[in-house]
């Protein structure tokens, strides 16, 4: 089905097409868009260009993204290197380092580290994964780890921008606003994507509100940050004086005068701005409901391990299980704290530990409610982590890297207890099962029902995709 | 007023050699690359259909002289109206003013066709003819024949450039007449066509005249064919099936009437509001070609409207035309029924859009047994239903799974259901593949009805009044399935 004809209807936003018609005929003078729109509009969520079907049948609805951002070391996760071990200390051979692009490290004596923390195997499938991550541990048997994910970007921004967006360049819709774009939302209470931050345990590199924007597809796309610690959303009561109905009145005015200028133009940012109109104004109730943490019995706050609103990243995954039910089409995560140029093996710890129970508890509290099985949880970083040490040995690190790093996936459709692609012996780059970006969104999209070359956009006179020209399936990790 | 020979040889002599030039000129004009011109050009281009005017006043009026002379020489009477030499000049002066800025208009390029090659050759037969005239008239004076002779000659050339010019910018004075006569050809409502009947009926009244071959081609733009409109015009597509925001037509349309760029131009009555809603779910639903009207699908007041648009007889009709659109209940309704009652709920899947999958997440509160009957419309296609944290009880969750025979996930977490549920339920749920009873009141009364559900891939039952040891035995009878307890 053509993407501008589906646009059109989400001007339309949920009304009745024959209510909109008999009207239009029954007032003929008085046509106007805005005779329907807006008042009457059962919901301002849109069910995306693929609302009259998927490319074929989704395994999942939604997508929670738990971005470690700052680039864990695929070496001390899930990429168990025991040759690093043996050469620990000695010189990197040249044969993997020359004439490569190097970020910090460039032009530096390059010495091998070996892996920082133990290994030990885990669930039936018996997959190593680091020891500085217990809880993930009890759940390797319901994620399937990519050890073959390759990049193309060294540093932070670009490399989160490439992550969301498929492109190195910044201006390109994230993979939220893909799947909202594609999909809509499934929630007429709450934003379709949804991001929260949390961060510790080594340097929080800045992440850029641009990694969850939009880019070009309307704006209302785009990922919407909520707080992480105390209220998610600042003033969402109505100021003194002013009642529900006072505030409802107010919406639906402002409403009427954009319906009034939309029917005149087909501009989706006049329906993108009256559905966020609709939308904050559902929020006033649904977000307090949405933080309204009561209800949520001990034990559960127990498996999180966490106080509920205290900015951190187990708060936050609590919080994406309730935006998750909620029916919030798309979660991301960020968790800034594993940038571990130096003092790895003082830092990563707190990194780890801050992120591990909080990971494990999602995907259990996902399972236990029979949510995992429609739902994609993507684990992983922007880059991975050389194999060489950064800086002298007690306060050593490592660098950014790309040619080879870790992401784990779980959920519907996800083969768990899965290993897939391996790096060379010496963790530096993927080397089997070669595995992009593209591919990840690709197989991201295949899950959620929708074939990545047919959701398109177009855009100064060029249909883009998520995958641009690429795109494999992971075909090794699903079930 | 008589005229040294000499002089009369060299003005005859430049005549011809002007007149020769001007062909030339014209000539060339016809076989010009068109495209944009200087603005000054553009400018006296434009000034065509203000002096054209000019030599037909001046050449009517001698014209109808000559008659009043010639009707005067059957009389007894000697009057004569006289002639006038700097009247004939002027005419003939601006003759050849207007076919030179014609000819300006003609390389702007908006006009093609047969018509205005027509209309460029007899007008530039005219102009030459005007100054023939007034060579005549100087040479041999007024009193003669071969006056007479070439001044009809030349108006009669005249009338005919008007004609075609007039074709090109007003239309076929004739066309009601032509326009009645194929109405009483009219098809029969069920034979109509989309486009072809409605569409070009709605273009040709509000667009042909400055957008269709033999007339104008303004912009660029012809839309007298489908294949025109998809071609479009310099900036872009007319139509592009499926896509009112691509399609530039409607578009314009749209805009302000104050807009530069609405269409029809300021001056000319815009379309009417059922005009523009029909062509756009027209462009909406594809743009389809050759579909007729009535089986469309396309919504009923509308086809009701171009039907009484085409016939004659409107009275009637319509109801033949009711009784035309199927009544056939359609997916796409139904789900809008749904919504309309409960809210945003349905998602479609797969290329049909025909596999369904419902959730209450956005009217948990609100969504209790009475709700239940609106979902059963769908309930055929449901293969995926989400009524956790409802206050459905068993009753109308039992309703849902009876008529609901494709379902393959069930999710009912935090709802009112019991043990009756189970044992009533699990007969009907042959292709349940996911049931999600966590939180519910379900106890081991539960678990000897459970335990048939052999096809289950997943089941959850945390959180829920069973023990271990139920877990346990459930366990053991399905051995293919994954049971998940509470934590």
């Amino acid at each position: 089905m053509n993407q501008a004809y589906e646009t059109f209807k989400s001007l339309q936003a949920g009304i009745n097409r024959r209510t909109f018609l008999r009207r239009s005929l029954s007032s003929l003078g008085a046509f106007a868009l805005a005779d329907i729109l807006g008042t009457e509009s059962v919901n301002a969520a849109w069910k995306g260009t693929l609302g009259e079907g998927t490319h074929h049948l989704p395994k999942v609805k939604r997508v929670i993204h738990l971005c470690m951002a700052g680039g864990p070391s695929h070496l001390e996760t899930f990429d168990y290197k025991p040759e690093l071990e043996k050469l620990h200390g000695q010189a990197m051979p040249d044969s993997y380092t020359k004439g490569e692009e190097l970020a910090q490290l460039q032009g530096s004596e390059l010495k091998i580290m070996g892996p920082n923390f133990g290994f030990s195997r885990h669930g039936q499938s018996g997959m190593m994964i680091c020891d500085q991550f217990p809880h993930i541990g009890t759940v390797a048997d319901d994620i399937a780890v990519i050890r073959s994910m390759y990049t193309e970007q060294i540093n932070h921004d670009p490399a989160h921008t490439f992550f969301n967006t498929g492109s190195i360049i910044p201006g390109r819709p994230s993979m939220g606003a893909w799947t909202l774009y594609g999909l809509g939302s499934m929630s007429s209470n709450l934003p379709g994507y949804v991001v929260l931050t949390s961060e510790g345990g080594g340097q929080g590199q800045p992440i850029s509100s641009r990694q969850w924007h939009n880019g070009f597809l309307p704006s209302k796309f785009q990922g919407v940050a909520l707080q992480s610690k105390g209220d998610p959303v600042h003033y969402v009561n109505n100021p003194g004086g002013v009642d529900k109905q006072g505030q409802k009145d107010l919406i639906d005015t402002v409403n009427s005068l954009n319906n009034i200028q939309m029917a005149e133009r087909h501009d989706k940012e006049i329906a993108a701005r009256i559905a966020q109109y609709e939308l904050a104004y559902r929020m006033q109730s649904s977000v307090p409901e949405l933080s309204d943490f009561r209800g949520e019995p001990e034990h559960v706050l127990d498996l999180y391990g966490c106080k509920p609103g205290d900015g951190s990243f187990a708060s936050n995954c609590l919080m994406a299980r309730r935006l998750a039910e909620r029916g919030v089409r798309f979660i991301q995560l960020y968790h800034r704290g594993w940038d571990h140029h130096n003092a790895i093996r003082g830092s990563f710890p707190k990194a780890a530990k801050l992120v591990d129970q909080g990971t494990a508890a999602l995907i259990k509290d996902l399972k236990m409610r029979g949510m995992l099985e429609d739902t994609l949880v993507i684990w992983g970083g922007e880059f991975g982590r050389t194999p060489m040490a950064q800086g002298q040995s007690e306060t050593a690190g490592r660098d950014h890297h790309i040619k080879g790093f870790s992401v784990f996936l779980a959920g519907g459709g996800i083969k768990g207890g899965t290993v897939y692609g391996s790096t060379d012996e010496l963790g530096y780059a993927a080397v089997e099962n070669k595995t992009s970006i593209h591919d990840l969104h690709m197989t991201m999209l295949h899950l959620l029902g929708v074939d990545h070359e047919r959701l398109q956009f177009r855009f100064q006179g060029r249909d883009f995709r998520l995958t641009d020209v690429h795109g494999k399936l992971i075909k090794g990790i699903l079930a | 007023m008589k005229l040294d020979g000499k002089i009369l040889k060299l003005l005859v002599a430049g005549y011809l050699v002007l007149s020769l030039a001007f062909v030339a000129l014209a000539w060339w004009v016809s076989r010009a690359e068109l495209g944009e011109l200087p603005a000054l050009l553009q400018v006296g281009g434009n000034m065509h259909p203000l002096l054209l005017h000019l030599p037909i006043g001046a050449f009517i009026y001698v014209l109808v002289a000559e008659l009043v002379n010639v009707w005067m020489g059957f009389t007894r009477y000697q009057w004569r109206i006289k002639g006038s030499l700097p009247l004939l000049g002027f005419g003939a002066l601006s003759s050849y003013a207007a076919a030179v800025v014609g000819l300006l208009l003609y390389l702007q390029g908006e006009y093609s066709g047969d018509l205005i090659d027509k209309h460029l050759w007899w007008g530039v037969g005219f102009a030459i003819a005007s100054g023939l005239v007034f060579l005549v008239a100087l040479a041999v004076g007024f009193q003669s024949l071969v006056y007479r002779g070439v001044l009809f000659g030349s108006t009669a050339a005249m009338m005919v450039t008007g004609h075609f010019g007039g074709l090109i910018t007003h239309g076929d004075p004739l066309e009601p007449l032509l326009i009645a006569a194929k109405e009483e050809e009219a098809k029969s409502p069920d034979e109509l066509l989309i486009y072809e009947d409605v569409v070009t009926v709605v273009l040709q009244e509000n667009c042909y005249q400055c957008h269709a071959a033999d007339k104008k081609q303004k912009s660029g733009l012809l839309m007298d064919s489908y294949d025109a409109l998809l071609v479009g015009g310099d900036t872009g597509p007319a139509l592009v099936p499926g896509s009112l925001e691509e399609s530039l037509m409607s578009e314009y349309w749209h805009l302000p009437e104050d807009d530069d760029l609405h269409m029809p131009p300021e001056g000319k009555a815009p379309l009417t509001e059922q005009e523009k809603a029909f062509i756009d779910a027209w462009i909406e639903a594809g743009a389809p070609q050759n579909a007729k009207l009535v089986d469309s699908g396309m919504d009923e007041a509308l086809v009701v409207w171009a039907i009484d648009l085409l016939t004659v007889n409107a009275e009637g009709e319509t109801e033949v035309v009711q009784a035309l659109i199927p009544v056939d209940p359609k997916l796409a309704q139904h789900i809008e029924q749904v919504e309309q009652a409960l809210g945003l709920s349905v998602s479609r899947y797969g290329p049909q859009g025909d596999v369904l999958s419902f959730t209450a997440v956005n009217f948990r509160e609100a969504m209790d047994d009475s709700k239940i009957e609106q979902i059963l419309i769908i309930a055929p296609h449901l293969v995926d239903v989400d009524l956790s944290q409802t206050e459905v009880t068993t009753d109308g969750a039992v309703k849902v799974v009876t008529s609901a025979g494709q379902l393959k996930r069930l999710n009912l977490a935090r709802t009112q259901i019991d043990d009756r549920w189970v044992a009533s339920a699990v007969d009907a749920l042959a292709s349940l593949e996911s049931l999600n009873l966590y939180g519910t009141q379900i106890s081991s009364e539960s678990v000897p009805h459970l335990v048939r559900l052999k096809q289950l891939k997943q089941l959850y039952l945390g959180e829920t009044q069973l023990s271990e040891e139920d877990l346990k035995s459930i366990r053991t009878q399905l051995p293919d399935t994954v049971v998940m307890g509470g934590i």
